[in-house]
């Protein structure tokens, strides 16, 4: 299942690929795709990681040895969208294959707290300015040192609009980088943003060699300061490492590290069952638990992964109505859509939040499943209006398919009359961008996130502003939240501002999305947070 | 020769046209390719810039124009999203294709052959019946299905043979053969049905002949007739749908590329389309075209081999 839309933000994590390529569990237009990831804003802070009990995670990981050595093949889903940060549109694959070859000045460890990674310190006085202090003696693969020059060239690539990096909206925020010394740099922000660390990590940090990038070369050969040093990419087929022996961290283990494109989900779970390769992404819900059962394999699951939506193009008459709106939210029975869709492994949930996001405040109340209120609402509004005609607007992929027809028949239930539009997922995405729908599906961001992604998802003006919705007030709370120091402040911004969400409706949530990969029992491969992978610990056990 | 000469010349007009109706409608797939690559973030004024670099500001002839005369110097372009020269990526994934259908016909033809061949000898007697309902069968099941079968059953639970993944053929001959024939099979299976279908209804028509009964009553052997004196006249059928599955197995056989993960050329095309490559597209098609044609001719001249009677008619004529 792909969840469309990209955020604004690096964050972005698909969950399985339906875009492009055709054929396959996705449409045609699914597979192939390079194109379209989900982004997600902000870093979640805690997220929860699995339910796997097989899954080795940093405390476990401890007890057990990595072996030096030994060749593995992961199944990916798609092919890298190209390996130049400034192309990489932050999909889990980029992620994986990126996590190889580059290094994030910060990263996520396994409980979804933030760790300076390529920097060995972050740090800040008032918020706006962001200090990172580089470790030193680090080298990219070309030999060329890891310095502040170096960093500053990377950042203010995101930021010159001619590049048109997919980081463009993380990186609009940016005054200005300084190389203070050698190895330290200063992140100006055009506005206190206490957030700021969560929005910056993995693809507007990944920091690739100042040489390569002038040299041109970059998207054919990415060269950054990462575990692995790249081979070679035959594009749709496989991409192939070695290992970087000059590595700052801890690792690489592996001798050779390969990704393999391989499409269908099923096939990757077969071959990871047989050993073909070792670990394969991206599967299916229903073939997880199945997983952990087999003696020869093991999945991880994590939850807080993408979160559902249908967004609803606030501007068009009929959804401008907040009736309208919340109607559509109340006339979804969740549990229903989660057993249709995932076989019941997805979380339902109407709100934008959930327990374990930074100032969740759980006495807002979201309009959830209530079909009567549903009906009352809708009557009201065509009595005053007339009968409401809605065109809905999802791509072709099976799992998204049955959901749809779901929800389709719940908000006929409750006497909207509803026409069904599928559209190829590239082309849903940028009409989902540009407004040119009026119900669309699509995924956003993690429920767990910090709620500062809001900003990106529900300001008036904002690029990802998908709902299109226009709300001064709303305006005014999230940019308070963004920039106040204090955490009081913050939460009663938050607060206030979800009670407007949950009131406006601008987009209808669903469900979160579980993530899956299994790989051999033999191998240990760390989650981290929001589907991501630590390349450098991945080995086989002792 | 003179037969050869004729069809050789025909195929360039073939040629020019096909390409530029393709060219023509690839320009009317919905999608915008600058946006595509830009992605949604992107601001106007740059997504406009790079259409204009990509041409598609021209229109439909003269962007024709400049594309095929870019072909004759051997440039079919490159691709935005990875770089890579068109001419190459069509290199690597070609032969991908160009293996796999080749496996599947002689797959096919191997089978089918005695098969047609023994059917139409024996028509009506219960071998004969039994097969016409599984090639019936055979027809009915997509391909998908017939693969996933031919994975669950060998490489899951005989253990035999890979799952997916191409091995290349400079690489290791063993390896190559073997990541080939599960797709092989999967995609020849329902040739071998219909080919032998249609060589046993042929077949059925000659050996109804008289020369077929003059050599029965010389007393030739039942093989030597059936091989010797009625196989090549039942031929033609057989060959022209060969030869026009060539072109067919070769640019469709995606849903075997994609779930055997081979990287060949029908899934070259499903995924420029979606990520609106349409260089990509447009020599991946060049490619096609001109291997239909020039198989086509190929046919052509295998007709006049096969059958004395057109090579005379092309020495009169």
């Amino acid at each position: 299942m792909l969840l469309a839309a990209c955020g604004s933000d690096d964050d972005s994590k698909d969950s399985s690929p339906t875009t492009t390529a055709a054929t396959g569990a996705s449409t045609t237009a699914a597979t192939a795709t390079t194109a379209a990831g989900t982004t997600e804003s902000s870093a979640a802070q805690p997220t929860e990681s699995s339910a796997a009990p097989t899954e080795s995670s940093a405390a476990p990981a401890a007890a057990v040895k990595r072996k030096q050595g030994g060749e593995m093949t992961v199944g990916v889903l798609y092919d890298a969208f190209g390996l130049d940060p400034v192309k990489m549109i932050g999909s889990v694959t980029d992620g994986w294959l990126a996590g190889a070859a580059y290094d994030t000045l910060i990263r996520r460890k396994a409980d979804g707290t933030l760790e300076p990674w390529l920097a060995e310190s972050f740090d800040t006085k008032d918020n706006q300015t962001w200090t990172f202090k580089l470790r030193s003696g680090v080298t990219f693969h070309d030999g060329t040192p890891l310095n502040a020059e170096a960093v500053k060239i990377n950042l203010e690539r995101h930021m010159d609009p001619a590049n048109a990096s997919r980081s463009l909206a993380t990186a609009a925020n940016v005054e200005s980088v300084t190389a203070v010394d050698e190895l330290t740099v200063d992140v100006k922000l055009k506005f206190p943003w206490a957030a700021f660390p969560q929005g910056a990590i993995s693809v507007f940090t990944t920091i690739a060699s100042p040489k390569a990038i002038a040299d041109g070369t970059l998207a054919k050969m990415p060269v950054g300061t990462g575990p692995y040093k790249f081979v070679e990419w035959v594009p749709g087929d496989h991409m192939t490492f070695e290992p970087n022996k000059d590595y700052w961290g801890e690792g690489p283990y592996l001798d050779k590290l390969t990704f393999r494109v391989m499409l269908d989900s099923g096939v990757r779970y077969t071959s990871v069952e047989k050993g073909e390769i070792q670990v394969g992404q991206s599967i299916a819900v229903n073939q997880l638990a199945e997983a952990n059962k087999s003696d020869k394999i093991h999945s991880t699951q994590t939850h807080g992964g993408s979160m559902a939506i249908f967004p609803l193009n606030n501007t068009v008459p009929g959804l401008d109505d907040a009736r309208v709106r919340q109607a559509m939210s109340y006339a979804l029975d969740r549990d229903v859509l989660n057993d249709v869709g995932y076989q019941g492994a997805a979380t339902p949930n109407a709100s934008l939040w959930a327990e374990g996001a930074p100032f969740y405040d759980d006495s807002i109340e979201w309009a959830d499943n209530d079909m009567a209120k549903a009906q009352e609402l809708i009557k009201e509004y065509e009595a005053e209006k007339g009968e409401l005609t809605i065109e809905f607007m999802c791509y072709s992929d099976p799992e998204r398919q049955k959901i749809a027809e779901v929800a389709m028949s719940m908000w006929e239930e409750a006497g909207l009359t509803i026409n069904s539009k599928q559209v190829q997922n590239n082309q849903m995405i940028v009409d989902t961008y540009t407004g040119n729908y009026q119900v669309s599906c699509a995924a956003m961001g993690s429920e767990l996130s910090d709620p500062d992604a809001w900003f990106n998802w529900f300001r008036t003006g904002s690029g990802t502003n998908w709902a299109k919705i226009s709300n001064p007030e709303l305006d005014d709370l999230l940019m308070k939240g963004r920039i106040s120091a204090a955490d009081a402040d913050r939460q009663d911004a938050y607060s206030k501002a979800a009670a407007i969400l949950a009131r406006e409706v601008p987009v209808v949530r669903t469900l979160g999305t579980p993530w899956g990969w299994v790989a051999q029992k033999n191998v240990i491969a760390t989650t981290l947070p929001l589907a991501d992978f630590d390349v450098s610990g991945l080995a086989y056990t002792e | 020769m003179r037969l050869l000469r004729q069809r050789f010349l025909r195929l360039l007009p073939v040629l020019l046209i096909v390409t530029f109706a393709t060219f023509a409608m690839v320009r009317l797939l919905p999608g915008d390719p600058a946006r595509a690559f830009l992605g949604p973030d992107a601001p106007q004024e740059q997504v406009d810039r790079l259409t204009q670099d990509m041409g598609l500001n021209d229109n439909a002839v003269v962007g024709y124009g400049k594309w095929i005369g870019k072909v004759f110097t051997g440039d079919l372009g490159s691709s935005y999203r990875t770089g890579q020269s068109v001419a190459d990526a069509l290199g690597q994934r070609f032969p991908v294709s160009l293996e796999l259908m080749i496996f599947a016909q002689i797959f096919a033809l191997v089978l089918a052959i005695p098969i047609g061949v023994f059917t139409a000898y024996r028509s009506g007697g219960v071998l004969d019946r039994m097969w016409g309902a599984s090639a019936f069968a055979i027809m009915a099941v997509p391909s998908f299905v017939l693969g996933l079968l031919l994975i669950y059953v060998f490489p899951v639970k005989l253990d035999w043979l890979q799952i997916s993944g191409f091995t290349r053929l400079t690489e290791d001959l063993a390896g190559n053969l073997r990541s080939l024939v599960l797709p092989g099979i999967t995609l020849g299976l329902l040739q071998v049905a219909i080919y032998s279908r249609i060589l046993r209804s042929d077949m059925i028509a000659t050996l109804q002949e008289d020369y077929v009964m003059m050599a029965r009553a010389k007393g030739l052997s039942t093989s030597r007739i059936l091989l010797g004196h009625a196989l090549r006249p039942s031929s033609f059928s057989l060959l022209t749908l060969a030869g026009l599955n060539i072109g067919q197995l070769l640019s469709g056989a995606v849903i075997v590329e994609y779930m055997f993960s081979l990287p060949g050329v029908g899934l070259l095309m499903v995924e420029s389309i979606a990520a609106k490559e349409l260089m990509m597209l447009q020599g991946a098609i060049l490619v096609i075209v001109v291997g239909y044609v020039l198989v086509n001719l190929l046919v052509d001249v295998l007709y006049a081999v096969l059958d004395p009677r057109i090579r005379q008619a092309g020495a009169r004529g």
